[in-house]
């Protein structure tokens, strides 16, 4: 009875939300107001819609990312029969329930503001994108419902109808991204329309057209690995919370373990960040050079340092913690040596990240150098050399991961022990590795230099990545085949080697002479460099996971035994990124400048104008501490129901009684 | 719970406010500024000025023309110095109406700019389309009023403004305007790069660390030096731009009575400055810092009149663009 | 590794790394920019580089002492033992002297921080010019008319034309090579730019150098300080198919193609 009245306590707000979400939609099919702009309030419109939008998008990045690995720990759980995986599992799914409501209603106020304070403007838009905002409310009627029977029915869906379970988790991320499609969608038409006539601003007739703008993609795939990344960093801040409130051992073991559960997320996703990153800043640069240059050179120059220094922020506190983690496993002590190179690596990758092309100098520092560029410095603030140490950061955060990985394994057994399918996977990895490293490789050597604008003669350039990648291909069997005759360590080295050698330091300075002699081809450079260290990647990985399977262990990893400080961890990463997803949201919008639709409809309000940075860092300061603040009453509400000590409880028939027990 | 919890919060409120304070930070190492002014309300009353806030709110002229840099907009001839003939569109229009005239319907330079708000398809420029809509209809329906105000505002880019003219044009009367008597008040427009605080510039003004001092040698009511000009009602008079040009180039206008002399004495020492008093046996000089000097006039060998002005010259090389704006926010109060 | 061999407390090599960090940058960096540069005189590291890379390395020091209980107690160890007055023998009274100064000279270290750090000094400005302020709508769609759709010149003759331009107007700043190093360039505070330099206007459409070229410094927006450049603005001497022609020459001087807006996939 009381379970009952449970879910229907949940399903009413649930479609109170919906509605009040889908509300703003009636809007639509008003003819166009008159007012182009409307105030709030006496407040700045501007302003309001910031706040509203960049709250609603870090609650949305929270609600898309979680179910994404919420899913594959529930998967891991079925497979290994651990029920601690489930517990977690389903603790991620208690919080994404408690924050789903939230997102809705900020979806709604936000269309609310749009709608009320840009009438013409929403108007313009809804001209254009009307019938999306209807498959829009349809999968967000069927993402509620999805997500409220997965979390409801998880004590029902156990043991054979378990794939059930997880078929409907499946089902909830593939509307979730859906979603996120559509919204997107609008987001980068406003940047780079399409579908349109360019001239008059006409809607040509079809959405798909307009959905299907240039930005489109690049921006839903770098959106969807940040809120992966977001997710697991705002799980993993919850964590540490619960960890450093902790009273007993068993719940510190437990929540030391979400934590790191969350930061390994986010770890995962934070790796190929910088590869879509840079493909979305490509593509900025291709819908309109003008857009680009005021991105990378312009105005918005600075605030990519800003950026750069949250995500060293994110990357050094991501190894910090499996360093200060590396102290509760027991043998992990051996490879204590390594931490201090690879923070060396790290500190001197983002230095060089961190420097920008012109430096700012005083008058007398101008004069000793002579110039406005220092002569040594310049080169760093290059995109070859920003390349170069992303790569290299990304190379030395898996290093790390992998040393925390073998912290307590002992000696690999002999490789045939695992059998013909570690052999047959393995190979196929290879085959893998071998299919887009060649085949991009095939592309570079027959790359005709015309379709780059280049003069034949430049060919010469492209053949130098094109043997990397294919020395690579070398090095990948290489190593695969070290693992084969028991010297799998020594093989995951080479390829270390091999790719730091050729990804980070032959390239690095090789892109300089592209920069030079044939500048259109360094993207090619970019994307040898990012498939270099994508083999490394994959290959180690694997070879990692036969390597210790099944690996005597030295000693056991003392969950819960774990510093203060490195709960604090957490909690900086937590904060940093969602700094970061502030900022990247005031980048991404600001760059239209004073356009609503960039190049087709100006921006004449009073607020047409691009904000300073300083008033920047602290309108997304404010939104920082409101959301976390409302994010901590959430999942504070979210625990008022239950007892102490929640996730703990054994799942199944068991913890239907030990609930009923409590609620009584 | 709690303890930890206030930890957390203390740790995250401390990171927050470091990233602002970077924010702060790079703003003040960048220099940038509020790039753009705001679109202010338009204004009433046939001056370049309302026809201005027409143009670029109501009258939506921006949405096809710039005006020189001002604007984006290319479908349309932009209508400052960078537009077709490279001549503004104020001096632009005087040749136009020879065209017409010439293509045989005679009219003046006022008329060729009412013409082409009211008969817009009437004159294509060469490379362009008709497809400029009549402003005096709807969506856009610009009052008669409004019309005269823009064509003001296109005067006053390189020609001279005649409000009269255009109550007189022919094709004014096509649009059924009632006639306005407003006077047109030529003046410039000019907005100052960024906003300034006038607190911040006074404190350059008279700070004796700053490296500018103007209050050396300017006094603004009882403070201040007396070698310059005094300064106490300095915005009743001037504009901002002149008293921008007086501070970066002294020298181009030089107020009557602070003329600087080169003073040899017959010892062979130079001494430049303004002649403070003068009598039958001495004469007294202030020189750039602001001291006073007397010098007898036995001891002058030959006294020549400069033509460049004794305030220093390289203002614009000392003062940011934030202090620059600041000082000319405070000597803007001077009123 | 043998017993016997003197072990760097982690305090101290802490301590020793920054003073590396520091020296290197402050000496190491400049003499080696003098070596490679070929200069004669020793090129400082900006101090705002300076100060960046400063915070880095103490923050990279304190993650690494940090990552274990271990090292914080290692780390602290000699500090504590300083201040206990733990040390033995003949060491100990030079200790407590050291002791001592180092006592008594924190206040004063601390106060003549703020002090240095507060009060009024007459610097020069930190001065940054944007990079590439934006281009004015206007300009932003002008594709060269000397060059066919794919980016070919239409006619050599027309880079050949340029060339001698360029040599006529652009080579007093620019140089003869179009490195910058132009005899009456050495006059500017602010050098012109080396079009040899990938960083510069092998990064650029050729509607932006149209632009620069035609408004000079006078065109600069506020924000990119134009009375920084001397450039002038060579719409009062040239036409249009000029700068367009030593647009062409001055790529094809400088050995460097222009960016082209890229073509989507």
């Amino acid at each position: 009875m009381n379970l009952l009245n449970r879910r229907f306590r949940a399903a009413f707000p649930c479609t109170a939300f919906l509605l009040f979400t889908l509300l703003p939609l009636a809007f639509a099919a008003q003819p166009p107001v008159e007012a182009d702009y409307r105030g709030f309030f006496g407040f700045d419109s501007r302003l309001v819609v910031w706040i509203v939008a960049e709250l609603h998008l870090m609650y949305g990045a929270f609600v898309l990312g979680v179910p994404i690995f919420a899913v594959i720990v529930e998967y891991i759980g079925k497979k290994s029969r651990d029920p601690k995986y489930d517990n977690l599992a389903r603790e991620f799914t208690k919080l994404l329930a408690a924050a789903f409501s939230t997102t809705a209603s900020l979806g709604g106020l936000l269309a609310f503001s749009l709608f009320g304070l840009y009438p013409k403007f929403m108007g313009y838009l809804t001209g254009v994108f009307h019938k999306s905002y209807y498959v829009y409310a349809l999968l967000f009627f069927a993402e509620g419902f999805t997500l409220y029977l997965y979390y409801y029915s998880w004590d029902r869906l156990q043991g054979r109808w378990k794939w059930l379970h997880i078929t409907l988790g499946i089902l909830l991320n593939v509307w979730g991204t859906l979603l996120m499609l559509i919204a997107n969608s609008w987001a980068s038409f406003m940047m780079s329309p399409s579908g349109i006539d360019k001239e008059t601003g006409r809607f040509l007739g079809s959405t798909w057209a307009a959905v299907a703008n240039p930005l489109w993609i690049p921006l839903a795939i770098h959106r969807f690995l940040g809120n992966v990344a977001f997710g697991g960093l705002i799980a993993g801040a919850y964590a540490a919370v619960k960890f450093l409130g902790a009273k007993t051992e068993v719940e510190k073991a437990h929540y030391d373990w979400m934590g790191y559960v969350g930061n390994f997320v986010a770890i995962a996703a934070l790796i190929p960040m910088p590869f879509a990153g840079y493909y979305l800043g490509r593509e900025v640069y291709s819908a309109s050079p003008v857009m680009g240059n005021n991105m990378m050179g312009g105005a918005f120059s600075w605030t990519f340092i800003l950026q750069a220094i949250l995500i060293g922020a994110l990357f050094i506190g991501a190894n910090y913690y499996l360093w200060i983690g590396m102290g509760r496993i027991a043998g992990a002590e051996r490879y204590g040596k390594y931490i201090k190179y690879i923070n060396l690596i790290l500190l001197v990758c983002f230095a060089i990240w961190l420097t920008p092309h012109n430096l700012p100098l005083s008058a007398a520092e101008q004069l000793a150098i002579g110039g406005q560029y220092h002569p040594i410095l310049k080169w760093l603030g290059l995109m070859s050399a920003k390349n170069a140490v992303v790569n290299f950061i990304i190379l030395s955060t898996f290093f790390s991961f992998l040393l925390y990985r073998r912290g307590n394994k002992g000696k690999p057994l002999p490789f045939r022990e695992h059998g013909a399918t570690a052999k047959v996977v393995l190979l196929a990895v290879g085959v893998v590795c071998l299919g887009f490293l060649g085949a991009y490789a095939g592309h570079l050597f027959t790359l005709d230099p015309a379709s780059l604008d280049l003069s034949p003669d430049k060919a010469r350039y492209f053949k130098f990545p094109g043997l990397l990648l294919l020395i690579q291909i070398g090095a990948v069997f290489a190593a695969l085949a070290l693992t084969f005759v028991d010297r799998g360590i020594h093989g995951q080295a080479l390829l270390f080697a091999v790719t730091a050698a050729s990804a980070v330091f032959a390239l690095g300075v090789y892109g300089f002479v592209v920069m030079e002699k044939a500048n259109p081809f360094l993207r090619h450079i970019a994307v040898s460099q990012f498939l270099l260290v994508i083999a490394c990647l994959l290959a180690n990985t694997f070879i990692d996971i036969f390597l210790f399977k099944g690996a005597g262990e030295i000693g056991g990893i003392r969950w819960g035994k774990m510093p203060v400080r490195s709960q604090y961890t957490l909690v900086l990463l937590c904060v940093t990124i969602v700094m970061l997803m502030g900022l990247m949201g005031y980048i991404r919008s600001g760059l239209r400048e004073n356009w609503h639709v960039y190049g087709i409809m100006q921006d004449v309000s009073d607020t047409s104008y691009t904000p300073t940075m300083a008033y920047m860092a602290r309108v997304v300061g404010s939104i920082v501490l409101v959301f976390l603040a409302s994010i901590a009453f959430v999942f504070w509400l979210a625990g008022l129901g239950e007892g102490k000590a929640p996730a703990l409880a054994p799942s199944g028939e068991g913890a239907e009684k030990v609930q009923r027990g409590r609620t009584k | 719970m709690k303890r930890p919890f206030l930890g957390v919060t203390i740790f995250t409120v401390v990171i927050v406010l470091l990233f602002v304070y970077i924010g702060e930070v790079l703003t003040k190492v960048s220099g940038e500024a509020v790039k753009g002014a705001g679109h202010g309300v338009s204004a009433v009353g046939a001056t370049p000025e309302a026809g201005e806030a027409i143009f670029w709110r109501k009258g939506a002229c921006y949405t096809c023309h710039s005006v020189g840099r001002r604007g984006s907009s290319i479908r349309a001839p932009n209508l400052g110095e960078s537009g077709p003939l490279n001549m503004p569109i104020g001096a632009r229009a005087a040749l136009r109406a020879q065209e017409r005239t010439k293509q045989g319907r005679p009219m003046a330079a006022t008329d060729y700019l009412v013409e082409s708000l009211a008969e817009p398809g009437a004159y294509v420029v060469e490379g362009f389309k008709n497809e400029m809509p009549l402003v005096w209809k709807p969506p856009i329906a610009l009052q008669p009023d409004e019309i005269k105000a823009v064509v003001t505002y296109l005067q006053s880019q390189g020609g001279t403004v005649d409000a009269a003219g255009i109550d007189k044009s022919p094709f004014l009367q096509k649009l059924k305007a009632a006639a306005a008597t407003a006077a047109a008040e030529v003046a410039e427009a000019w907005k100052p790069y960024m906003p300034g605080d006038p607190k911040l510039g006074q404190e350059i003004f008279f700070s004796p660390e700053s490296p500018v001092g103007c209050g050396k040698c300017h006094a603004t009511k009882e403070k201040g030096g007396d070698v310059g000009p005094e300064l106490t009602h300095v915005a009743a008079t001037r504009t901002p731009q002149f008293i921008l040009q007086a501070i970066l180039e002294p020298s181009k206008e030089i107020a009557s009575g602070f003329d600087s002399i080169l003073i040899q004495t017959k010892d062979g020492r130079l001494i430049t400055g303004i002649v403070k008093k003068e009598d039958v046996a001495s004469i007294t000089v202030a020189d750039s810092q602001g001291q006073l000097q007397k010098i007898p006039k036995a001891e002058i060998a030959e006294r020549v009149p400069q033509k460049t002005s004794l305030m220093p010259e390289n203002f614009g090389e000392i003062l940011t663009v934030k202090d620059l704006h600041d000082l000319l926010a405070f000597l803007m109060t001077l009123k | 590794m043998s017993h016997l061999q003197f072990k760097l407390s982690l305090f101290w090599s802490a301590v020793i790394s920054l003073i590396v960090t520091y020296l290197f940058l402050e000496y190491g960096v400049p003499y080696a920019t003098m070596l490679i540069t070929g200069r004669e005189q020793w090129m400082p590291v900006p101090r705002t580089a300076m100060a960046m890379f400063m915070i880095l390395a103490v923050v990279g020091a304190m993650v690494y002492v940090s990552t274990s209980d271990e090292k914080i107690e290692e780390f602290r160890e000699p500090v504590l033992a300083f201040l206990r007055g733990d040390q033995d023998g003949r060491w100990s009274t030079w200790a407590k002297w050291a002791r001592v100064v180092c006592l008594a000279a924190f206040p004063f270290l601390l106060g003549g921080f703020v002090y240095f750090q507060t009060r009024l000094t007459a610097a020069s400005p930190t001065t940054l010019r944007i990079q590439h302020p934006t281009i004015p709508g206007a300009y932003e769609k002008l594709k060269n008319p000397l060059r066919n759709p794919d980016g070919t010149v239409k006619n050599v003759k027309f880079v050949e034309e340029g060339g001698v331009l360029y040599q006529k107007n652009c080579r007093p700043c620019h140089g003869t090579t179009a490195a910058g190093d132009g005899p009456m360039g050495w006059g500017f505070r602010l050098k012109p730019v080396s079009f040899r330099d990938p960083g510069t206007i092998a990064t650029l459409v050729e509607a932006y150098l149209f632009w620069r070229i035609k408004e000079g410094a006078a065109g600069l927006p506020p924000e990119a300080s134009p009375w920084d450049s001397a450039m002038p603005a060579w719409k009062e001497e040239l036409s249009d198919e000029e700068i367009w022609k030593i647009i062409l020459a001055e790529f094809d001087t400088a050995g460097v193609e222009p960016r082209k807006p890229e073509k989507l996939e």
